[in-house]
């Protein structure tokens, strides 16, 4: 009770001094045998005029006060014994009891439990009916209900080993490794968005499919345990292997603008130790983050040194850190199918081709490229002189080389009217110039603050009447801003030329037709990008003649070459890219290169950890407090100091780390996997707190039977299947689950097993069995996530504009687990029912029982397909009303109705169909005839008995 | 989560009474008799269960300002900035702190907007705010509050749960789960969305995180199914609803005798509040009947998705006798990197889709004699720098996001009225006064609903967990 609820008196500072764990501590406020003499019930009670114990919590009642007192009173015994909590001694296999009725004992599961209940005065429950074996063996191992076809061919087998043949074939299904990874998807929070204000679409299904294949191939848990961990780290790993590493991707990232990304990814690595401490060790170390764990052997010390081993990972920093917009990104890979891979191998190998072909041609161009550049130095430009007119506030200096100079604060936005009038010639072209200059920041040639401009719009009016301008050529383009976007209304599409400011560019303008001298015309350059000060500082404008801009904007360094080395290899390359021979074969690639990259964005990408390369042990900083800014000691990546010591031959890394966890000699491993197979088929684990097997955990209610397990899965070679087969076949799982008054009161929650399982279903399970009734579950396995249909408007975050695009066809009917997950908007229907939004790991849901639960069955879009559906083959079964109606009881329930059941359907179908033969127009909105009208909402109340949504 | 929770979820709470609320007494001499009476016939996880000592206040509106709002153009005057306006900020302050999106020497902005002492307190507030004028002796505004986060989807978190990362249940769950709530038709904790979008912490802003998913809170929706899943489907009418469930009924029923399962009762009892439900939930939302005055008062234009329509609806819940009602209004984030977020343009238009409808509020509950009863709560997640952003040279005046210190108000439920309390510095940058944490302003709201934050509660991952964490004190000045 101290050590519980006085926390602060414990660890490696405890306040004041004393820790109340520490006998030779806590000496200095207990008189053994006095307790009106001992400080510390004085603080506990509060006399003495200091403040009362625990200080910031409920103070101790009456009760606890006696308890404590009457310790005191007894000398204030510390017990003896072993002083390690059972869960992190070794597992030692414990013989199997002797039951005193060998009878009921069908696997060595029932000689613990039954010794147990023979121990308590409590009878087994007699095996269930072979209806509710094969409802609820189908449900755990499958998630999905038997049909009345399977139903029926079980109840007909008469093999002595019917049952045990049963379990094979539902372990053996592809549906097991979709349930199973159902369960998983919690503990590994697994969800298809980042999380947080941005939540933006990832990834990761890949992982998924990973963790169903994993489970229908049966891989033994150590391996599974290590890929995810550190597959990437394994000697020559496979993709496989790289996708596994998902299980630690699968955290949130906040990308929201302004977050100190160093410390968003501190987050990151400590949810990862947290996370694999909970799902593979049952231990709660993330509650070291702070300080040392207040009731298990762990210090803060050991939570940084696992921190140590996530915190090497490779990290690739993007966008620009100086507006507060750099977010840090982990590595994926990409994970082709077999057609990808070979598609991709041909479209490469073509692609080589037709490059070796381009540069063979290329060779020979030197005749054509000799023409052009002779051309090409003909070609001049004629400064075009006239007024320049900028918005108020702004001056313009007229340099000795004809170009305008903008002077005055930079504007936020700016349109610049130049009128001239045209000298004698033919011209065919505007060229503009925009030219570096050193007043400006970064030399220019925009003024913005790194002296880049977003060139709008460019427009010339002859006349008074805009000229028609579509063909233009730029030297350079910024990534995202080319010149055509000066010609479409939007203003924040345009010319930039960010990555090459401080030198000039040139971009040239062809004119729809010559225009002559004597023409007067006006430019106007506007600049109006939501990029405030984006505007051109220095530049100037010129006429051409008999110009092609497609082949004669060139960009300023080739321009020099041109006059001083026309035959050098810049020449000849940039000749390359706009040679018309070699316009065809550039199409070719161009086409190639597009099949590249649209096969390349139908790749699937999965999420990996990958690990810089280091040759010194990782280390990190101990947090003082878990505050990222508040450094501590540097620490060396280690495992916690009270388990047994990690081998000194496995490598000092995660790898290492996973190996540990997977060594048959960790006593937390297996017996945490044990428990979980354990939860999935009662309903609770051994240990009801599967996810805490520290000393604030639920102790065991089975002790020996769950040591006996864990050797047992060791023993086993890891393997699972064995040991729910085990389980399933045991006559404690095989029970009827049915109460009876004496039952409910010696043990209404059913620890001691005397009764089999009976609870709700989960929200994935509930969908799932409602489509299969239906006849409208697609049971394809695996792929991207789905969209099944939810209420319009569920989606609605800042800053994404990423929308719920519902399936069409079979998809809306996918299993629950293929739903895409989104985290700050999980699926309704599933919210309902208790599912978790996977921002973090979830051991255990808690089951509720909740009004809107009752809304969502009788209203959800989805059941009410399903109802509609299972009518319809309610209908379509041949036979009288009461056979109909039986088989949608089987359907839902899995057992035929008995006779006051199949009767009050059968009234309650009189009743609606009069209903809606008054209203047919009613029955018509629902879906049908009035009959049908009638049926579909009798299937809706078969979908929504507690007994369809129930597990029994 | 220990045992304890599969019993809250029964009928067998009462004998396991000691597990949830650190051990209160059910013979509490505190219940009056009409509660107990209710204690005592429901079953569902929303029963109204005893509070720790005796309540000054029964329910809570909180209009949380999603984006945070600027405090010092609105509640918090600073002459010294505006004297001091265009200048660089001293080193020394902001050498060391970390801003969202601020980078090197910020300069000082004032406030551009005029401020004045109203009513008989004397409290300051900008022309920005004419309707709070009018309640501003209703309110203790609090310019001292200080939060741990600066950026919105952690702060939000923080504000609503107590801690940054999503996970852990908010106010309105632990309030429902620590209390209950009076109206069995209704959920007890209610969710109103107006603005611009979500706020940035989503969801996970009403979360139950760890507790049992009962104490979600509830999201009311302006367009389509208020409540999802309410309304009965096309060519359901309401007898065709009462004949299947009478059916359901029936069925349940006959599996009850079969199995003696307590968990069918309970299914039983959830299908009936989901049928009353789906009356109730319609007359709630229907404010067409409210009287012409009303509607003026508040601005309120029927059918419209508003802060306006979601103030009175509040005003209906907590008439219903809903526990904890939240309103979220997104929009506050001026950062002023162009018009559509700065504070000349955006700031007053906020300022006037909330000021009118929050005043009216307050108004409306002190004219109904609710206010005694409903804690009204106005606020955002985090404040805004004293300085001026200039994103990459950006002409619009805006400010970053501020964790050291910023201004919330609250009335009614026992909060002191006309109370300004705390101070911050001449630059309004750090508190110089009566500090008061996010957990102190939670302590303080769970003490005026009668509870201790300190007992209540949940055990989960080895060890008890409270909204407070390990922190959090009562703000006695703030209380009558």
């Amino acid at each position: 009770m101290l050590k519980a609820r006085c926390s602060c008196h414990s660890g490696d500072e405890p306040a004041a001094g004393l820790d109340l764990r520490n006998p030779k501590s806590f000496a200095k406020v207990i008189s053994p045998g006095k307790p009106d003499e001992s400080v510390l019930m004085h603080r506990l009670m509060g006399k003495g005029g200091k403040p009362q114990m625990p200080m910031g919590f409920a103070p101790f009642d009456e009760k606890d006060l006696a308890k404590v007192r009457s310790w005191i009173l007894a000398g204030a015994p510390t017990g003896g014994g072993s002083s390690t909590h059972w869960a992190y001694q070794p597992v030692i296999r414990p013989p199997i009891p002797m039951a005193a009725s060998g009878k009921g004992v069908r696997t060595p599961i029932d000689a613990f439990i039954l010794k147990r209940l023979e121990k308590e005065g409590l009878k087994p429950s007699s095996e269930a009916t072979g209806e509710t074996l094969i409802r609820r063996a189908s449900l755990d191992i499958t998630g999905l209900p038997p049909s009345p076809t399977e139903i029926d061919a079980f109840l007909a087998d008469k093999r002595p080993d019917a049952y045990e043949r049963l379990i094979d074939r539902l372990l053996a299904s592809p549906h097991y490794g979709e349930h199973m990874a159902e369960k998983w998807m919690d503990l590994a929070r697994y969800a298809d968005s980042d999380g947080y204000e941005k939540d933006l679409n990832r990834t990761a299904w890949k992982y998924r499919d990973w963790v169903i294949d994993a489970f229908n191939r049966n891989q033994p848990y150590d391996k599974f345990v290590v890929d995810q961990i550190a597959g990437d780290l394994e000697p020559y790993p496979t993709i496989d292997q790289l996708v596994a590493t998902g299980f630690n991707r699968n955290t949130m990232m906040n990308l929201e603008g302004g977050v100190d990304q160093a410390e968003a990814h501190f987050n990151v690595v400590l949810d990862r130790v947290a996370t694999t401490a909970t799902v593979f060790l049952g231990s709660t170390l993330g509650c070291a983050r702070c300080h040392d764990h207040k009731y298990d052997p762990f210090s803060q010390k050991d939570f940084y040194r696992m921190v140590a081993f996530f915190d090497n990972a490779v990290i690739e920093p993007q966008g620009r850190k100086e507006v507060g917009e750099e977010k840090w990104f982990e590595p994926f890979v990409e994970v082709p199918s077999p057609a990808q891979s070979e598609l991709r191998l041909t479209l490469m190998k073509r692609l080589s081709a037709n490059k070796a072909r381009l540069a063979a041609t290329s060779k020979s161009l030197a005749s054509e490229r000799e023409a052009w550049t002779k051309e090409a130095q003909g070609v001049s430009s004629t400064t075009l002189e006239g007024e320049l007119k900028v918005p108020a506030g702004l001056k313009t200096g007229l340099l000795r080389d004809g170009s305008f100079r903008i002077e005055g604060e930079s504007p936020a936005t700016a349109t610049y009217e130049f009128k001239a009038t045209l000298p004698k010639g033919q011209w065919t072209g505007l060229r503009l110039e925009a030219l570096p200059d050193s007043s400006f920041a970064d030399n220019g040639p925009g003024r913005s603050d790194h002296g880049n401009f977003v060139l709008s719009k460019f427009e010339i009016y002859v006349g008074g009447r805009p000229l028609p301008l579509n063909r233009a050529r730029a030297d350079f383009e910024q990534q995202g801003f080319p010149i055509a976007g000066v010609f479409d209304s939007d203003p924040n599409s345009g010319w930039a030329v960010a990555g090459q400011t401080g030198k000039p560019h040139d971009a040239i303008f062809a004119f729809p037709q010559t225009l002559h001298e004597a023409v007067s015309i006006t430019v106007r350059l506007v600049m109006d990008s939501r990029y405030p000060q984006h505007t051109l500082g220095r530049f100037r404008l010129s006429l051409m003649a008999q110009i092609d801009p497609e082949r004669f904007a060139i960009p300023q360094d080739v321009r020099a070459l041109l006059a001083t080395q026309p035959n050098s290899e810049a020449v000849a390359k940039f000749y390359e890219t706009i040679s018309p021979t070699l316009q065809t074969m550039r199409a070719a690639i161009e086409k190639n290169e597009a099949a590249l990259a649209k096969l390349k964005s139908e790749i699937p990408t999965a999420m990996v950890l990958r690990d810089k390369p280091h040759t010194e042990q990782l280390r990190t900083y101990v947090r003082l407090r878990g505050d990222f800014l508040n450094k501590g000691d540097q620490v060396v990546a280690g495992t916690p100091t009270s388990l047994p010591p990690m081998p000194p031959s496995e490598p000092g890394n995660r790898l290492g780390l996973a190996k540990w966890i997977a060594n048959p000699r960790n006593p937390l491993t297996a017996r945490v996997e044990v428990n979980r197979l354990w939860e999935d088929a009662f309903g609770r684990g051994l240990v009801e707190t599967s996810e805490d097997f520290g000393t604030q955990g639920s102790p065991p209610t089975h002790p020996e039977l769950l040591d006996w397990l864990a050797s047992e899965l060791v023993a086993k070679k890891w393997d699972v299947k064995a040991i729910q087969r085990l389980i399933f076949t045991s006559a404690t799982y095989r029970q009827a689950s049915s109460l009876t008054p004496e039952r409910r009161s010696k043990d209404p929650q059913n620890l001691l097993l005397a009764r089999g399982p009976r609870y709700r279903l989960e929200a994935e399970t509930i969908r799932d069995l409602a489509l299969f009734a239906g006849g409208l579950l697609d049971p394809k396995i695996g792929g991207p996530s789905v969209y099944p249909s939810q209420p319009e408007g569920t989606w609605s975050t800042p800053y994404n504009s990423q929308s719920w695009m519902t399936s069409q066809g079979p998809e809306r009917y996918r299993r629950a687990l293929y739903t895409f997950w989104k985290r700050t908007s999980p699926y309704p229907a599933f919210l309902a029912f208790d599912a978790p939004s996977r921002e973090q790991c979830t051991a255990r849901r808690i089951r509720t029982n909740t009004p809107l639960q009752a809304l969502a069955m009788l209203n959800d879009e989805a059941i009410l397909d399903a109802a509609r559906a299972l009518a319809h083959r309610m209908l379509a079964e041949p036979g009288s009303q009461s056979q109909r109606i039986e088989f949608g009881f089987r359907c839902a329930t899995g057992r035929t109705p008995s006779r006051p059941e199949a009767a009050r359907l059968a009234s309650l179908l009189a009743k609606l169909e009069h209903d809606y033969n008054v209203d047919p127009e009613k029955a018509k909105k629902l879906g049908g005839t009035p009959h049908q009208a009638a049926w579909i909402m009798a299937a809706s109340v078969l979908l929504n008995l507690d007994e369809t949504i129930t597990k029994s | 989560m220990n045992e304890s929770l599969r019993d809250m979820t029964r009928r067998t709470f009462f004998k396991q009474v000691g597990y949830g609320i650190g051990g209160m007494a059910l013979s509490s001499l505190l219940l009056d008799n009409a509660m107990a009476q209710q204690v005592m016939k429901r079953t569902d996880p929303m029963a109204p269960k005893p509070p720790h000592f005796q309540p000054k206040a029964k329910n809570v509106i909180y209009l949380f300002m999603a984006g945070a709002p600027s405090q010092i153009d609105l509640f918090d005057p600073k002459p010294l900035l505006v004297k001091h306006n265009g200048q660089p900020i001293s080193e020394d302050i902001v050498k060391n702190e970390r801003f969202a999106f601020i980078t090197g020497t910020p300069k000082l902005l004032g406030s551009p907007f005029q401020f004045e002492q109203v009513g008989q307190s004397g409290q300051w507030v900008s022309e920005l705010l004419p309707h709070f004028k009018t309640i501003a002796d209703d309110c203790a505004v609090i310019r001292s509050v200080q939060t741990d986060q600066f950026n919105h989807a952690p702060a939000q978190l923080f504000m609503n749960t107590g801690f940054q990362i999503p996970g852990r249940p908010s106010m309105g769950s632990w309030m429902t789960y620590g209390l209950g709530s009076e109206n069995r038709d209704l959920p007890g904790f209610v969710v109103l969305i107006s603005g611009e979008n979500n706020p940035d912490g989503g969801k996970s802003c009403w979360s139950s995180g760890f507790l049992p998913t009962s104490y979600q809170g509830v999201e009311f929706r302006s367009q389509g199914d208020p409540v999802l899943f309410v309304s009965d489907p096309d060519g359901v009418s309401r007898e065709i609803r009462r004949d299947t469930l009478d059916a359901l009924h029936d069925l349940n029923t006959m599996r009850l005798k079969e199995t003696l399962d307590p968990e069918i009762e309970t299914r039983i009892e959830q299908y009936e509040l989901a049928y009353r439900m789906q009356s109730s939930v319609p007359e709630l939302m229907d404010i067409t009947k409210e009287s012409k005055e009303t509607h003026e008062l508040y601005g309120t234009e029927p059918g419209k998705k508003s802060f306006a329509n979601n103030c009175l609806l509040a005003r209906r819940l907590v008439q219903r006798g809903v526990r904890f009602v939240q309103l979220y209004h997104r929009g506050w984030d001026n950062h002023g990197t162009g018009e559509s977020d700065d504070l000349k343009h955006k700031l007053p238009r906020m300022c006037r889709e909330v000021d009118q409808a929050a005043a009216a509020l307050v108004t409306d509950l002190k004219r109904l004699g609710l206010l005694d009863e409903t804690i009204v709560v106005w606020g955002g997640e985090f404040g805004r720098t004293p300085m001026n952003e200039g994103r990459g040279g950006s002409p619009y005046l805006g400010r970053d996001h501020h964790p050291h210190a910023f201004t919330m108000w609250m009335a009614g439920g026992g909060i002191k009225p006309g109370l300004a309390l705390g101070a911050t510095d001449e630059l309004g940058y750090m508190i110089a006064q009566d500090p008061v944490s996010v957990h102190d302003l939670h302590a303080t709201m769970l003490h005026q609903m009668g509870l201790d934050h300190t007992k209540l509660t949940f055990k989960t991952q080895g060890r008890d967990f409270r909204l407070t964490d390990v922190y959090g004190e009562v703000v006695a000045k703030l209380l009558v």
